[in-house]
This record gives C-alpha cells, structure tokens and sequence, in this order.
C-alpha cells in the first residue's frame, strides 16, 4: 500500500512539475525582444552638405529658420531648431500635422555654418508630401585655395612699400582667362601711393595681393551667401564680383589707398581711377554683352551698384555705383579705391566694414534693368521612364540655383523643381537655362528662356543609354550572433535614407528617393532598404546610409546589368549598438 | 477521476446517520486557505475549499531599457472537493473541481533616459535620447483562459475526523490549462506588445498545464 501510495504521490508531483518546460519558457523570455517604434514622418527632407569647389561632403551645423522652421522635426519625430550633419549628409522631417502642397508650401531657411567655411544659406521649398532634397555648397574661407567653377585666382607677393607706406613700384595682379570662367579680375596699385588700413595705418614692406574673380553664372555659387543674397535672403542679381585682399607681413590689411599726393583721395577722370588702386571686374558673358549692347543702343549707359562684403564682420554694404564699359571682347567695372566718395566708380571706403579677412567686391544690376518674383515659369518634362532622380541646374545672371528632384513627365514650376520658394531677382532682356541631367549619368539636355518667372517651356529628356535599372539592397546587419540592443519597427524607418556617388573626388552625391525604394525592413538584427536605382554597370559606388544625423559609408561596386546589387553598410556608424544573442 | 466519482456515489447510497462537520485552516502552494469538511461516511467525505494569496513586488530590471516593473501575483482556487478514503483511516485521494485565482499582472516604466545609440567614453549619448515619458510604458498580464480548473490529489488527515484536532498534508495538481500572457505597451514601446511576442512567451509556457498543490493544515471537528 505504502508503494502504491508513494508512486501516486510521485506521480502528482511529475504532473505538476516535471511536465512543464522551462527550457522552452526560459528561451522564450530570452527571444522577447524591447522594441521601438518612431513615428511615421510623412515628409522627410535630405540634404547634402558640400565644398563648392571640391565636391566632397561638408561636416556642417544646420539651423533652419523661415516660416516653416517650426514645423521641422528630427528623425524621432522631436522638434528641432539646428542639427550636426557629422558626415555632410543629413536627414530631416516635417511634422505630420502640416501636409506641404503647392499652394501651401512648408519654406525652411537652411543656414550652413563648418569650421574653415562661410556660412551659406539655402531656402528649401517643400511642395508636397513624401521626399524633399536640398544641397548646400560651402565655399572655403582660404578664398585663393581650390579655385572652383567660375572663378579664377591670382596671388602676388612681388610689390612693397617703404618705411611710410610708399608702394616702390606699381603693382599690378590679373586672374587669368580661363575656360571655366567668363570673367577676370585685376587690381593695379600705382608706385608712390599708400595703402592704409582702416585706423590709418599704412602698409610697409613686402605687400601680397590676393585677388579672385567671379562670374555672373556659375561663379555665383562660390561667393558668401552674404554676397549673392540681401539682408531678406533673396537673390540680388548679381554682375561679377572680385575678393581682394592686400596685406603685409605685419598682417596690416588695406582698406584703401591713398594717392601718392599726400591727403589726397582718389577720383575718376574719363573713366580711369586717378591716384588710387583699381580694381577691374571684367566678364565675357554673351548674354551680359547683349543687355550693355541693348541699353547702349538706347542711348544710355549701364551701371551696376557696387556691394562690399567684408568676412572679418560679415557686413555688406554698398559702396558705390560703377559704369560699366566695353572692354574688348567682354565688359569691364572699373573700382577706383583711394578714399573719394560721391563721384560714379569711387569707392566709398568709409562704408567697408572690418578688412581683416579681404573685401568681396560686387557689381549688381541695377533694379530698374531687373524683375523680381516667384519662380513661376513652368517646364514640361517629356521622355522620362517612370520616375526619375533628375539633378537640375537654373543659371543665368545673378541666378544660380541646383537642386536634385524626382520626377516624371509633366509640367513643373521652376519654383517647384529647385525647392526655391519667394522671390527671386532676374535680369531683364537675357535669357537663363535649365539644365537637366539624369542623376549619375553625363547625359545633359538644356532648354532656355527669357524668364524664369513667367511663361512656359518643355524639355525632352533622353534616353538613359549609359545607365541600368538595377535592384539595389542595402542592408545594415549586427554580425552573426548579435542583435540589435534595441529593436525598432520596419515603419520607424522614415527616417532612414541612403546617399550614393560614383567613387571618386568631385562626383555628385545622389539621394536614394522615396519613389525609388520599394521596401524597408527591420528585424532583430539588420534592417533592409530595397530600391530600384539607374546606376552604371561594373562601376563602383560609394553609398552612405544615414539615421538623423548619423552615417555609414561603405564602397561597392555594381554587378553586370540584371542582377541585384548587395550593399552592406555598417551598423556601429549609424549609431545602432549590437549585442550578443 | 472517473473511479473515484464512482466511489463518491457508492458510499453516498450508505450515508450514515451520524454525519460530523470540520473545519480547517491551511497553508501552502495555493496561499493561506480556509474549508469546511462534512463527512459522509467513514470513507467519503466533502470539501469546500478557499485559498488565495497575493504578492507584490518592485523590481528594477537593467536590460536594455532600465525599467521599474511593478507585480502583483494571485494565487488560489475556490473549491468543491471529494475526499475518499479508501482504507477508512487517514489516507485518503481527493479530486474537484476549483475556481482558479491565478493571475500575474505587473506594469513596467522606464526609470531613466535611454540612449538610442552609441554613447563616448564618458557615457555621453551620441546617438538620441529619449526620456523615460516618451519610451511609454509595459505591461504584462499571465492568467488562464478558463478559471474551471479540476483538481485530485493525496491527503492525509481528515477534516471532519474522530479526532477533536488534526493534521492534514495534501499533495495534488490543479489542471489549469496553458496559461496566457497578455502585453500591454504604449510610447514608443507600444511594438513590444506585438501580438508576435506575446506568441513567442505563449508558446513557450503553453506546457505549463498543471499548477502543483501542497498544502499543510490543522483541522478542528465541530
């Protein structure tokens, strides 16, 4: 009986105990996974950060202001008033209580600012929900280093002055003509006159010149933001500009040059600077040519105003008005810098702000020969496959703007194509160009018009012969046996955006568009981005997988057309810890 | 379980005319209890049963995301029992129906600002920070679809004895079916209660079908 009862007993306790697994329990605790998951961001914003002269990506603090600044949020969905693009390359949104459209477009001013760069402003204007780009190009504060397009540099160290400031022998400093360039610049600083600097003090022995010239199209983009734009952000039609630095080796920097006549100022006689230094903005431009030929013919002369941009203090004021005259083959402004006020071509060089950092000399149009208003003039797109990556280029004089947009055949408004909301100031009587090029590919078709604020065009793209539509999956994968610490869900990906080039300096760096990816996913440990992408064939790439602010890099090259491209891009540099099983 | 029902109804039919009634208190797996006994016969008697007992806790677990997690676990049954004492002396086999009281329930809150990303060297978050508001919250309740849960088991002891004063011992197992856990979550938690997890966590406690009884008692015949 004992044994019987035993066994039951026994029995009972197996049932209770010993028939349940703890292994299976304990591995299910292990595999419970803390997950999160962002908010959806409707509309995502990413922007590329640049050197304007080299191409390569920019680390850069972004602040946004505008009247859509308050409606900018970060990659988790929190308000966000500035933001470190570590890597050159950022990712942004919008809050899902705003949805941007053409009549109610969201505007964010975007105000770059990196170590060794002038600031540079953008306004990006977002029209519609889903993905927005917007680059940045930063030009150096190392004015006469990399010379980028539509400038040209010259440095002198050959002139000198004695004890009193007397410069000994003319000097005379010229940028060369170059191809990548419609205009020169040159400075002539007679023998016997005296540089000073703003407190008076005169500028002794060996004396360097540092001189650039910038044209009125694509040497736009290398000037300060300061010099291109107003005090309201807008655009201010700019002719040429020269940056002029004269320094000696005490680090005195000019702000004028007296005549050699002692107290004297300088003046223009017959169009020529009497006593002072001369500082020539010349420019090639056909189109510039034809508006002086078309205003000479008239009867009349065409002036610019002239605008002193000093780094130092960030000041831009005007200093003068110019006539500007035939000079060869092109058009030449003559600045007379010597201390005279009042007269047409002398510089006002009680207005120059601080020259510690060289002067930024620009002549602009004049508002009477100029229009302003939003960029209305609409372009009808023909000839494109589904939806493409399409960087576009409007340049013109005083117009300089780029902007990568997705888009398919149909009619856009300019203001639309290159984010560019508000108003913007165009010449009269010239004509300005759309350049379109698929993104990645070297294939370029343009089409021009007399403005960009009215009328209509259209534009026939061509067929994309040196590209292949390839699936592209980029993955960001713990290694094997870890997990991401955290987990987050396959819709927190919004936020998540790739950036590709063609290896190599100076290539564009594309953003992978919303249209073209086709799926995301996100598990315990990788997360995917699927995407059909034009891209050459057995060519390598550099892509860059961006969270918010954070990015990793990695090269591939692409296979033979027709196969599925594999990207593998590290976690660590996202910022996405792994950890064991 | 069918014998022993068969037993209960034979030893029915020859009720004696001296029945005696018990009560006891008990302690055990199923938490402090109370039952009155009314016994039949020298072989049979019946049971009623309450025993229940909750515990709560605060306890701080530092995974992931460092979260408080508030529990309060219920165990118990209410129950109509058979005793059957086969040899008419203390040992007898038990077997009923219960009313489960179990249930596990606990709430968790992140107790600090999670670093989603990478931190320096100085425990500096690189990456961003998300405050304990804005992760949410989780909760998780384990309980059993159905409450009806049978019961049999050893005893030893009577309730309602010829003693004045008994021990009792019982050992058994309530046949409770496969738990269920249920998650809760809101905040940027709120995926942590996918119906995914909860089918992971369920499937690995769906072998947990029987809760183990042991119980220790004292018994007063009225």
């Amino acid at each position: 009986m004992k044994k019987i009862t035993s066994t039951a007993l026994a029995f009972l306790v197996a049932i209770g105990l010993a028939g349940c697994d703890f292994q299976a329990a304990e591995d299910a605790f292990d595999n419970f996974d803390i997950i999160i998951e962002l908010e959806p961001i409707n509309t995502v914003v990413n922007g590329i950060v640049t050197d304007n002269a080299t191409g390569e990506l920019v680390a850069a603090r972004l602040s946004f202001s505008g009247s859509g600044a308050g409606t900018v949020i970060d990659a988790y969905s929190d308000p966000l008033t500035e933001i470190n693009a570590e890597d050159g390359v950022v990712t942004f949104g919008i809050q899902n209580s705003v949805t941007p459209s053409e009549s109610a477009p969201v505007e964010i001013t975007v105000t770059a600012e990196a170590d060794g760069y002038f600031d540079e402003t953008v306004t990006v204007e977002i029209t519609e929900t889903g993905d927005t780009q917007f680059s940045v190009s930063l030009n150096s504060e190392n004015v006469t280093a990399t010379a980028a397009r539509g400038t040209a540099v010259a440095q002198d160290n050959s002139g000198s002055s004695d004890a009193s400031g007397n410069v000994q022998q003319t000097v005379t400093v010229q940028t060369q003509q170059s191809a990548q360039s419609t205009a020169t610049a040159s400075v002539t600083v007679p023998q016997g006159a005296r540089p000073l600097t703003a407190a008076g003090t005169p500028l002794t022995g060996q004396l360097t010149t540092e001189l650039k010239s910038y044209d009125s199209a694509t040497g736009l983009q290398a000037l300060p933001a300061k010099v291109r734009l107003g005090a309201d952000g807008s655009n201010q039609a700019v002719a040429g500009a020269a940056y002029f630095k004269l320094v000696d080796r005490a680090g005195n920097v000019a702000v004028t040059v007296q005549p050699a006549s002692s107290g004297g100022v300088a003046s223009k006689s017959a169009g020529v600077c009497v006593g002072g230094a001369t500082i020539t903005i010349r420019n090639s431009d056909p189109a510039q040519r034809a508006i002086y030929d078309l205003i000479v013919a008239s009867g009349q002369a065409l002036f610019f105003d002239v605008f002193a941009f000093t780094p130092a203090d960030g000041q831009t004021n005007q200093v003068g008005t110019v006539q500007v005259e035939e000079d060869g083959a092109g058009l030449k402004a003559d600045l007379c810098l010597g201390g005279g006020t009042g007269s047409t071509g002398v510089i006002d060089t009680g207005a120059i702000g601080n020259p510690a950092g060289g002067i930024f000399f620009s002549v602009r149009f004049q508002t009477a020969l100029t229009s302003s208003g939003p960029l209305d003039h609409s372009v009808t797109f023909a000839g494109i496959s589904g939806t493409k990556n399409i960087v576009l280029n409007l340049i013109g004089n005083g117009i300089n703007l780029t902007a990568t947009k997705s888009i398919r055949n149909g009619s856009y408004k300019l203001s639309t194509l290159l984010n560019a909301g508000g108003d913007y100031r165009v010449v009269n009587n010239t004509t300005y160009t759309l350049r379109a090029v698929y993104s990645g590919s070297s294939e370029t078709v343009d089409v021009t018009f007399a403005s960009p604020l009215t009328g209509t065009s259209s534009l026939t793209m061509p067929a994309l012969s040196d590209l292949s539509t390839y699936n592209v999956v980029a993955a960001l994968a713990c290694p094997a046996g870890q997990q991401f610490e955290v987990q987050i869900t396959s819709g927190s990906l919004d936020a998540v955006s790739a950036f590709y080039r063609i290896a190599g300096v100076g290539a564009p760096w594309t953003v992978l568009p919303k249209s073209a990816i086709t799926s995301k996913e996100a598990t315990a440990n990788s997360i995917r981005i699927a995407g059909s992408l034009d891209l050459k064939a057995n060519t390598q790439y550099r892509f860059k997988g961006v969270l918010g602010s954070d990015a990793a890099t990695t090269l591939a090259t692409s296979p033979a057309a027709g196969q599925t491209f594999n990207i593998t891009l590290s976690v660590d540099e996202v910022g996405i810890e792994c950890v064991s099983e | 379980m069918k014998r022993l029902l068969l037993a209960a109804i034979a030893a029915m039919i020859t009720l004696p005319a001296t029945a005696q009634i018990g009560v006891a208190v008990r302690a055990g797996t199923l938490g402090p209890g109370v039952e009155v006994a009314y016994k039949l016969s020298p072989k049979l008697a019946l049971r009623a049963t309450g025993s229940t007992y909750t515990y709560t806790t605060t306890e701080e677990l530092d995974e992931e995301v460092t979260v408080s997690f508030d529990a309060e676990a219920t165990v118990g049954a209410i129950g109509a029992i058979v005793d059957f004492h086969p040899f008419n002396n203390l040992i007898r086999l038990s077997g009923g129906i219960t009313v489960n009281l179990f249930e596990v329930s606990g709430q968790g809150t992140p107790t600090e600002s999670y670093c989603f990303g990478d931190e320096d060297a100085g425990g500096v978050c690189d990456g961003k920070v998300f405050t304990p508001q804005r992760m949410g919250s989780m909760g998780m309740t384990v309980s059993h679809p159905s409450s009806v849960a049978p019961y049999v088991g050893l005893g030893f002891g009577r309730v309602a004895g010829t003693k004045r004063v008994g021990f009792l011992f019982d050992v058994g197992t309530l046949y409770t079916g496969s738990p269920e856990i249920d998650l809760v979550a809101d905040g940027l938690l709120a995926p942590t209660a996918s119906t995914d997890q909860e089918a992971t966590l369920n499937e690995g406690i769906e072998s947990f079908q029987w809760y183990p009884v042991v119980s220790l008692g004292l018994a007063i015949r009225l």
